[in-house]
């Protein structure tokens, strides 16, 4: 667009009454910038219309001077006390933020470590009962093997041995003075499904039944001492036990 | 003391809040006289004043010199506060038909013009009436260019083209104006000796 072309549209005149659009405004001023005797033209129409404003001027009331300055000075006070009250300086609040992310990081950190001792304290405690209840048996044991060891050393007790077919051995301790017996068996095969052994005392020539024996080929087992007792004898019988032996099945016997 | 416009800028640009007063003493009464045209209310156009001259002073370290004069800057701001008064306040339309001159001297008179301005007002009065019409409506009563179209019943064209010759006139008249000034100012001189 020439120069010439521009002044005719009447941009200018409308620029300096503040008529135009922002991109007629932008327009304006790029023309301005190409062709600086319009700057100088456009200035005369501003400085012109501020003449004409000028004649048109009304004194405004004496008051309005002071409530323009006092307002400002209110506007201004009311924001500076709104920045001292409410700005909170970039450094604290990122130290408040960072503060408050450790704290969370932390209390996750404890909670989950309270947590894992609680679980491991809970596996401590329960295999800590369980230590201790080896412990009782092992003491118990400890106890029973003690008084089983000094029973056995002891010269008033006796070594029984029952024999039966095929070499087969069960050997009872026996103590007149501490009226206390133990059994042993040696080689005795397990008894059949359905069957027990069962001991007796031969006692004036009768067969006076001791109980039926628990199988068990490692351990002592406690029976009873018969006082006046001729011979020990095991027989097997039927699971439960019988009233009076079955002599055909006698597995073991001894003479005391 | 009159500052000049490069010291009040350089004032508003770094937010020195003097630049106010300083602003107030030279454009107030010119400031004031086209917000009272315009909302035709003393009382409102005071608040037009207040909330204007807020704006200015948050908006002062924005201001940029060569997009236009200082006083062009404010009149736009001032201009503005006060057509959106109007139309919020939804009485925009009142007195619209009433003379420009009938409106400002019946309700001022009491308290006067500036006397220097005078004589330019006589010879403002030497501007054809239809080209005075335009620009007043838009610059004192805060028409656009398409409600004078409308308001006076003539192309927005033609708007445009008396808007155009009227600043051109105007401007023909306040350099006339300047020179008569100073022939008068030389005449006097020359009558002392």
């Amino acid at each position: 667009m020439t120069k010439e072309e521009f002044i005719k549209t009447g941009l200018c005149e409308q620029y300096v009454l503040g008529l135009t659009t922002p991109e007629e405004s932008e327009f304006v001023e790029e023309m301005l910038q190409t062709y600086p005797d319009l700057k100088g033209d456009c200035r005369g129409l501003e400085n012109c219309m501020e003449k004409y404003a000028r004649a048109h001027a009304i004194p405004p009331p004496p008051t309005l001077k002071k409530s323009v300055l006092s307002k400002i000075d209110e506007i201004e006070a009311r924001e500076k006390a709104a920045r001292n009250n409410y700005s909170i300086p970039k450094w604290a609040a990122i130290s408040a933020a960072a503060s408050l992310i450790g704290l969370l990081f932390f209390s996750f950190f404890i909670w989950e470590g309270k947590s894992n001792a609680e679980n491991e304290m809970a596996i401590l405690s329960t295999e800590f009962k369980q230590f201790q209840k080896d412990c009782e048996q092992v003491q118990n044991e400890k106890m029973i093997y003690a008084s089983q060891n000094s029973f056995l050393k002891d010269p008033n007790t006796t070594h029984i041995h029952l024999r039966g077919e095929n070499n087969t051995l069960a050997i009872a301790y026996w103590n007149e003075n501490k009226d206390k017996a133990y059994l042993k068996l040696e080689n005795l095969p397990a008894p059949p499904a359905g069957k027990t052994y069962q001991m007796w005392a031969d006692i004036d020539n009768k067969m006076v039944d001791m109980g039926v024996i628990k199988f068990d080929d490692e351990k002592m087992i406690s029976i009873p001492h018969m006082a006046n007792a001729a011979s020990l004898n095991i027989t097997l019988e039927e699971e439960g036990g019988s009233d009076h032996p079955d002599v055909s099945q006698l597995k073991v016997s001894g003479v005391i | 003391m009159k500052f000049a416009e490069s010291q009040i800028v350089e004032m508003l640009h770094q937010n020195d809040k003097r630049a106010i007063a300083i602003i107030y003493d030279q454009y107030a009464p010119s400031l004031y006289g086209v917000v009272f045209r315009i909302v035709q209310s003393e009382e409102v156009a005071q608040d037009v004043m207040q909330d204007a001259f807020v704006k200015v002073w948050k908006k002062g370290t924005t201001y940029n010199s060569s997009k236009g004069t200082l006083f062009t800057w404010l009149l736009n701001i001032t201009r503005n506060t006060a057509i959106d008064k109007l139309r919020s306040a939804g009485f925009r339309n009142s007195g619209k038909n009433q003379s420009i001159d009938n409106l400002v001297y019946n309700k001022v008179s009491s308290r006067g013009t500036n006397p220097d301005e005078i004589g330019v007002k006589d010879l403002l009065n030497d501007l054809d009436e239809k080209y005075r019409e335009v620009v007043d409506m838009i610059y004192f009563r805060g028409f656009t260019q398409k409600e004078v179209s409308e308001e006076l019943n003539i192309p927005l064209g033609t708007v445009k083209t008396r808007l155009r010759i009227a600043l051109r006139e105007l401007r023909g008249i306040f350099e006339v104006t300047g020179t008569v000034v100073l022939l008068f100012l030389i005449n006097s001189i020359l009558l002392l000796f």
